[in-house]
């Protein structure tokens, strides 16, 4: 057992000294083997500010800075703020709960009552995770960019000339969230009255209804075969007349619902559309749509097809080519009713040339500088009377320059007494087989109204009106030309 | 001077094993130079002499071998120098080796009869036991995560210990099947599960010691119970009366599965009345295994009580019990794990504070096995034993598809917000190589990687704040993301008669019958709202199809809310029984041996559908028909053996096989339909297989060799596999998808070799080598399985491809010393190759070039080749050490310890891989494949770094 132990000593020390030279090699081992990854510097974007007192601005101001750039460059799409010490404070108006907002976020100024809405591109698809509808947020504009989507003054990071989305992690160092949570109030607006501030806010407008629902193409939010990455439908004021349009992604997912077929109040987001020649709006989700009242109806005339026989023995009652009339003139033909709300600006003659030209000397009639919201003109015929078992009918032709959501209808009344000041109270009716030139039909083009039917209004003092219904605000404000007038008996 | 160190009084033998029993025989003789040794040798189980065992002593080349009656004789003409204990070996190619240390004391005899010795037949190597009982025990338990070999085979045979040690740590699979094709017998009961066909091996963890009696009997050999699979069968006998009176306390750690293990063991040996008791219990545990996240917690107490009421009767009652819970890990890319390391798991996040792993797997088995033994006759033993099992099996999964019901105009609005990114941090869209997704790139998309890169680098995990967040601030509070189970609880019972008759010295008969009965019901369970109040139990992915009634889970209640602990989703029973006959005949002469078995039997399945699934409304609710089927099939197996040293034998076996349950319905979950619909005649072809095998022995003191050549061939065989792709339709479509490949055809061929070379008694050199092809032999028709049916796309060119079955080249070398002073180790190298991945069949259909107007697509041929090629795994070399060491005191306690180290260089390497089925078409294929990194590129299993398990033990 002795001899063993001495044995076992003596490899012991041994042992040792190998142990040293193994624990040796073994920190040279590892200090071989840790390589240093060498690395390439990158760019990146960084919103702290160290050692600055950070300024708040109000979001009109960046508005402001925006449009000013904007007019000074016109060719730049995008403006880089650079670093700053600035910052915006505001109340979250989007929810993409419903998927109808996909990384972005809308804020505006102040819960009720804004005057400033901006929008902030977020590459996450869950916002609604972190920011609550009306919930304020402060937003630091070091480093980030500014530029315009969808009309609304747009808050990112700029890539090659292009604004993008903030970085889903980068979020939490740019966004600080307030725990205060408000109300937020829409502002109740007319279709008429919409302007250029109120987007990106969140509003409320009246009386409202969708219009031709009962096509296929038009009975959902955005879910026919034709909505590509979004469904736009037709919102018609029953308030003004005018319309304007829902735009809901296809991504949503209320896209497949039927768009109730009544009449009431809409809360939702002002935009433009993408190439920003229109106003639109957006909902957070479908019951944003009040809508509890029954549909406000147009009342229709139309009398049964016709016969036609010998033409040539037609007799002309009533005829307007405003020949003579001069040039750019208030137009004033005999026993004719030209009346807006607005005694300056009526339907006036004009006569061009070229791509846009008239036929000769043309009426036409444009909201642009009328400052009414809503604009409202009409050029009414004199009173006629057709008698029992004539065939009459009317035609009349017709253009239009941007008409964007302005209006133009013939309309048809027989108990109007030719006193402007019972033109609202008088019942009209719409004469909607006359086809009248869209906004989308070319600007350079007249159309034929086609012939419409006039004879069951026999033995009846009989006016008919061109009605345009219009506001003067971008995307209302457009312009209708006229000529070639009309009624014939045969 | 020789003489005066042999100062022998008294010889003692020692088994050098865990038994660690010790035999005392006194004896006297004069002769200092000249020893004899004499014994018997009888076979453990069957108490028949065994013939031609080698007897080799460490002193001298001199050896022996036993004669007909198993008798030996060992002459040794030497001294036995200082300080050298003289050991015996005992050798024979069908048993375990066995040692005995003798000591020769002063004045004492130089004779020594070693009287009878019982001889295991081929079990496991004592020393090895406690080995692979920690080993295939962890493997099994990764069976889920996909890494795994838990080919619980033990035997001297250096092959398949190979197989069992090391070649596991790659996915091998033996002979290339998958490990459906093993059979477990415990107490001659089955416990392959007839839901899918696998053995659960979780459920004896911790109580290894209970049961490591063990035989493996290879593909269609000779194991005297049943035809047995293609991978062969494993036959542990457990109870009381497996061993003396001992008592054993062990500690061990790892940083593998758990980090503590402790363990106690108790024999009691036989007691007055002939009643025996043997208890065990464990522990295991880790914060974290290997991979990070992975919670570990198991505990299992075991008991068992025998009673030899006489000679004739004795009876066993057996029970154990393994609660485990253990969170998992999962596959991932390259480049997951160049950013961040072959230990990172992605399935965890930190809630509330603590490590949080989503997929977290519970088990529950309790069992209880009663056994009969009835020796009526000398040659006739009956044996009855009764199985009853109760399974309760969940794992977690988060669902991010929650949605909320509401109404605008009486029109129902389900409006759903979840995505996966949130539930998945290796989602694509989190990783690096997604910001250059397009074909060109920019500052932003460089920017966009940095920033990806670094956010994936210091997260990577699961938020569940951010899960909480959404389901606070979603619609009505409704959860979006939830954590749920899937359930699956079963219940068994299995009966079993088997008779042993001799019907003259060389001819005996074995029959054995039996029935098993296996309930089971299936659904899913809400197991954490996560902040929100309630989920809505509809498939949200089906609300744009505008079908309200379709997405509903249940049509009895649609647009049910569910809470924390109601089911939802779907919810069914399934029922199975099998009844079967074995009958074996075998031949025993001199130089003969021969077998023939024939089995025959039939099994019913049937579904009870108890939600009525909105998709299947018309075959989801109620029962399902009876669907039967028989089977049969039978094995022959001859063998000669030449003299001690040499034999060859062949075995050949050719049976249609039994059908898992999960097998049976095409969607098991949603409806009652059978695959026998998709056939001619309403009647499916069951599995055919048939396997040649032809092995080759050579024994001797020096050289031990094992080498097989075999071939077998599966045909009608069955794949399922389930995944999202976004190619269907031409690239127009993207759905969850079940792919079935059937008609299939799969052939494996091969060479297993295996040698011994023992230069001395104490140091030994083994190898292993396996080569062989494990390929599919056909085109199988492919199917799509969804939410609208099954549509079938026809042939598929699988044909030669090889099947993911792990490396088919895999060699090993190794030494190991054995001291005389009860020490040992061994150091193996193992090298892999041929490992190919897993294919995606989708791929290889006409689909693949097929345009959604039907047409083919503009292609280049070799473009299409590079696409459909197989990726061929690098090979690579692994070092496993192996060591131990034991002390005894007093000769009552014995304390040791032993250590493994796997993977000692800490070589990162791809275990086994599968190609995503997410690009299933030419162009997104393409598309993906032209990028710096591909999104959806091959995933890869990769191979654990260093590893330990150390254990250490006392035993009385």
């Amino acid at each position: 057992m002795k001899k063993k132990s001495i044995h076992n000593f003596q490899n012991v020390s041994s042992r040792s000294y190998i142990l040293r030279f193994a624990i040796l090699f073994c920190i040279l081992f590892v200090l071989a083997c840790d390589d240093q990854e060498t690395s390439i510097e990158i760019p990146i974007y960084d919103s702290n500010i160290s050692n600055q007192q950070q300024q708040k601005i109000e979001i009109k101001a960046l508005q402001d800075l925006w449009r000013q750039y904007q007019r000074s460059n016109q060719n730049e799409s995008i403006l880089t703020l650079g670093e700053n010490n600035q910052y915006i404070e505001a109340y979250v108006i989007s929810d993409d709960r419903y998927g109808n907002f996909y990384k972005r976020l809308i804020v505006q100024d102040y819960p009720e009552n804004p005057t400033a809405g901006i929008q902030v591109l977020i590459n996450n698809n869950d916002l609604y995770t972190h920011y609550k509808v009306g919930q304020q947020i402060k937003i630091n504009l070091n480093n980030l960019s500014l530029s315009q989507e969808y009309g609304i003054v747009t808050l990112g990071i700029q890539y090659n000339n292009e604004l993008k989305e903030i970085p889903e992690k980068l979020q939490y160092d740019v966004i600080d969230r307030f725990n205060n949570i408000q109300d937020i109030v829409p502002t109740s607006i007319d279709i008429a009255t919409i302007h250029e501030e109120q987007i990106a806010t969140y509003l409320a407008i009246d009386h409202v209804q969708f219009e031709n629902t009962q096509y296929y193409h038009n009975n959902t939010f955005a879910g026919s075969p034709l909505d590509e990455y979004e469904g736009v439908r037709e919102l018609k004021s029953c308030n003004d007349g005018l319309t304007s349009f829902l735009s809901t992604s296809t991504y949503s997912d209320f896209k497949s619902l039927a768009l109730p077929k009544k009449n009431g109040v809409l809360k939702g987001i002002l935009t433009k559309n993408y190439n920003q020649e229109y106003f639109q709006w957006v909902i957070n989700k479908p019951q944003d749509l009040i809508f509890n009242d029954e549909i406000c109806t147009e009342s229709i005339f139309s009398c049964d097809s016709i016969e036609f026989g010998n033409e040539n023995d037609t007799i002309l009652i009533i005829e307007n080519d405003f020949e003579d009339h001069s040039k750019n003139t208030v137009v004033k033909s005999e026993g004719w009713t030209n009346y807006s709300n607005n005694p300056n600006q009526q339907w006036e003659t004009f006569s061009s040339s070229g791509i846009n030209a008239s036929k000769g000397i043309s009426a036409k009639i444009s909201a642009e500088g009328s400052e009414r919201y809503p604009f409202i003109a009409w050029l009414i015929t004199p009173s006629f009377q057709i008698l029992d078992g004539t065939n009459t009918i009317l035609e009349f032709e017709t253009s239009t320059s941007y008409a964007n959501q302005s209006k133009l209808e013939v309309l048809v009344s027989t108990d109007w007494d030719g006193d402007v000041s019972t033109l609202e109270t008088t019942e009209w009716r719409k004469l909607d087989q006359a086809y009248i030139a869209l906004n989308e039909n070319n600007y350079s083009n007249w159309y034929a109204s086609g012939t419409i039917n006039l004879s069951c209004l026999s033995n009846t003092n009989a006016h008919i009106a061109f009605k345009y219904t219009a506001s003067d605000t971008e995307g209302f404000n457009g312009t209708y030309e006229l000529d070639e007038i009309r009624i014939r008996t045969f | 001077m020789v003489t005066n160190n042999l100062n022998s009084l008294l010889l003692i033998i020692t088994l050098l094993s865990c038994y660690g029993y010790t035999i005392n025989i006194t004896y006297s003789q004069d002769e200092q130079n000249y020893y004899q040794i004499t014994g018997r040798l009888l076979n453990q189980q069957t108490h028949q002499p065994i013939t031609y065992a080698q007897i080799y002593n460490n002193i001298t080349p001199q050896n022996s071998t036993t004669d007909s009656q198993g008798y030996f004789k060992l002459n040794i003409n030497s001294s036995i120098p200082q300080d050298n204990q003289m050991v015996i070996s005992i050798k024979h190619l069908n048993y375990q080796d066995k040692k005995f240390e003798v000591l020769f004391f002063r004045d004492e005899t130089h004779q020594r009869n070693l009287g009878t010795i019982f001889l295991k037949p081929n079990t496991v190597s004592t020393r090895h036991q406690i080995l692979l009982s920690t080993q295939d025990i962890l493997n099994a338990e990764d069976n889920q995560d996909g890494s795994i070999a838990d080919v619980l085979t033990a035997s001297r045979d250096s092959f398949l210990q190979a197989a069992a040690y090391d070649f596991g740590a790659s996915f091998y699979r033996l002979r290339g099947l998958e490990n459906n094709n093993q059979e477990l017998l415990i107490n001659n009961c089955s416990f392959k599960s007839p839901y899918n066909h696998r053995i659960n091996w979780g459920q004896w963890g911790g109580l290894n010691n209970m049961f490591r009696n063990r035989n493996y009997i290879s593909s269609s050999g000779n194991n005297e119970h049943i035809l047995g699979g293609l991978q062969g069968t494993t036959i542990i006998r457990s109870g009381a009366n497996q061993n003396k009176k001992s008592t054993q306390f062990a500690i061990a750690n790892s940083n593998k599965n758990y980090t503590t293990r402790a363990m106690i063991t108790h024999y009691s040996g036989i007691l007055k009345n002939n009643w025996s008791y043997s208890l065990s219990g464990s522990f295991r545990n880790a914060s974290s295994g290997f991979k990070e996240g992975t919670p570990y917690k198991a505990w299992s107490i075991y008991g068992s009580l025998y009673k030899k009421i006489n000679s004739q009767h004795q009876l066993t009652a057996t029970m154990w019990y393994s609660p485990v819970e253990r969170g998992k890990s999962t596959a991932i890319t390259q480049e997951v794990l160049d950013l961040k390391g072959n230990r990172y798991n992605p399935n965890w996040g930190i809630d509330q504070a603590k490590i949080r792993n989503a997929r977290t797997l519970k088990q529950q088995t309790p069992t209880l096995l009663l056994d009969h033994n009835w020796n009526i006759h000398k040659y006739l033993t009956l044996t009855q034993s009764i199985q009853l099992q109760r399974q309760n099996y969940s794992l977690s999964r988060l669902l991010s598809t929650g949605s909320s019901l509401q109404y605008f105009e009486n029109q129902p609005l389900y409006v759903k917000q979840g995505s996966s990114r949130y539930t998945n941090p290796i989602h694509a869209s989190w990783l690096p190589s997604y910001a250059f997704r397009k074909a060109t790139s920019d500052s932003y998309d460089y920017e966009e990687y940095y920033l990806l890169k670094e956010d994936f680098m210091s997260n990577g995990q699961i938020n569940w704040s951010l899960l909480r967040d959404a389901n606070t601030s979603s619609i009505d509070r409704n959860s979006i993301y939830i954590l749920y189970d899937d359930v699956r609880e079963h219940q068994q019972f299995a009966y079993t008669l088997q008779a042993n008759t001799d019907l003259s010295s060389n001819i005996k008969l074995t029959s054995r019958f039996a029935i098993q009965h296996y309930n089971s019901k299936h659904y899913a369970q809400v197991s954490d709202l996560l902040d929100g109040n309630a989920f809505l139990d509809i498939d949200s992915y089906g609300t744009d199809q505008g079908d309200f009634d379709a997405i509903q889970s249940n049509l009895i209640t649609p647009n049910r809310y569910v809470i924390e602990g109601e089911k939802f989703q779907y919810h069914y029973e399934l029922k199975t029984q099998n009844k079967k006959l074995y009958n074996q005949v075998d031949f025993h002469y001199k130089h003969w041996k021969a077998y023939l078995g024939v089995e025959i039997g039939g099994q019913s399945y049937q579904r009870k559908g108890l939600y009525q699934n909105g998709y299947f409304s018309q075959n989801s609710l109620g029962k399902s028909r009876l669907v039967k089927y028989n089977y049969g099939g039978a094995k022959v197996g001859l063998r000669y053996t030449f003299n001690g040293k040499t034999a060859i034998s062949f075995s050949s076996q050719r049976q249609t096989q039994t059908l898992a349950l999960n097998d049976v319905f095409v969607q098991e979950r949603y409806q009652n339909e059978t695959y026998d619909s998709w056939y001619l005649d309403n009647k499916r072809k069951l599995p055919v297989v048939q396997n040649f095998n032809l092995n080759y022995y050579w024994n001797n003191e020096l050289l031990k060799i094992r080498s097989t050549l075999y071939h077998q061939t599966l045909s009608n065989f069955q794949q399922k596999n389930f995944y999202y792709s976004s190619s269907l339709q031409g690239g127009s479509e993207a759905d969850f998808v079940q792919e079935v490949l059937y008609n299939m055809k799969q052939k494996q061929y091969g060479l297993e070799f295996g040698a011994r070379i023992n230069l001395t008694p104490d140091l030994e050199f083994f190898t292993a080598f396996g080569y062989g092809k494990a390929l599919y032999s056909n085109n199988a028709d492919l199917a799509l399985v969804n939410d609208q049916g099954s549509s079938f796309l026809g042939k598929t060119n699988l044909k030669n491809y090889h099947t993911a079955t792990g490396p088919r080249q895999v060699t090993q070398l190794g030494i190991k010393y054995n001291s005389p002073k009860y020490w040992w180790t061994s150091l193996s190298l193992s090298h892999f190759d041929h490992n190919y991945t897993a294919i995606n069949a989708l791929s290889r259909n006409p689909q693949f070039l097929t345009d959604r107007d039907g047409l083919t697509s503009q292609y280049n041929i070799e473009t299409v080749q590079d696409l459909l090629k197989q990726e061929k795994l690098a090979p690579f070399w692994l070092v496993n050490l192996v060591g131990g060491k034991s002390w005894s005191f007093k000769h009552k306690y014995r304390i040791g310890f032993f250590a493994v180290i796997n993977n000692l260089l800490d070589i990162t390497y791809r275990s086994g891989g599968f190609q995503q089925g997410r690009y299933t078409h030419y162009n997104d294929q393409l598309e993906d494949i032209s990028l710096n990194t591909p999104l959806y590129g091959n995933r890869y299993f990769f191979g654990t770094g260093r590893s330990y398990f150390i254990n250490t033990y006392v035993r009385f």
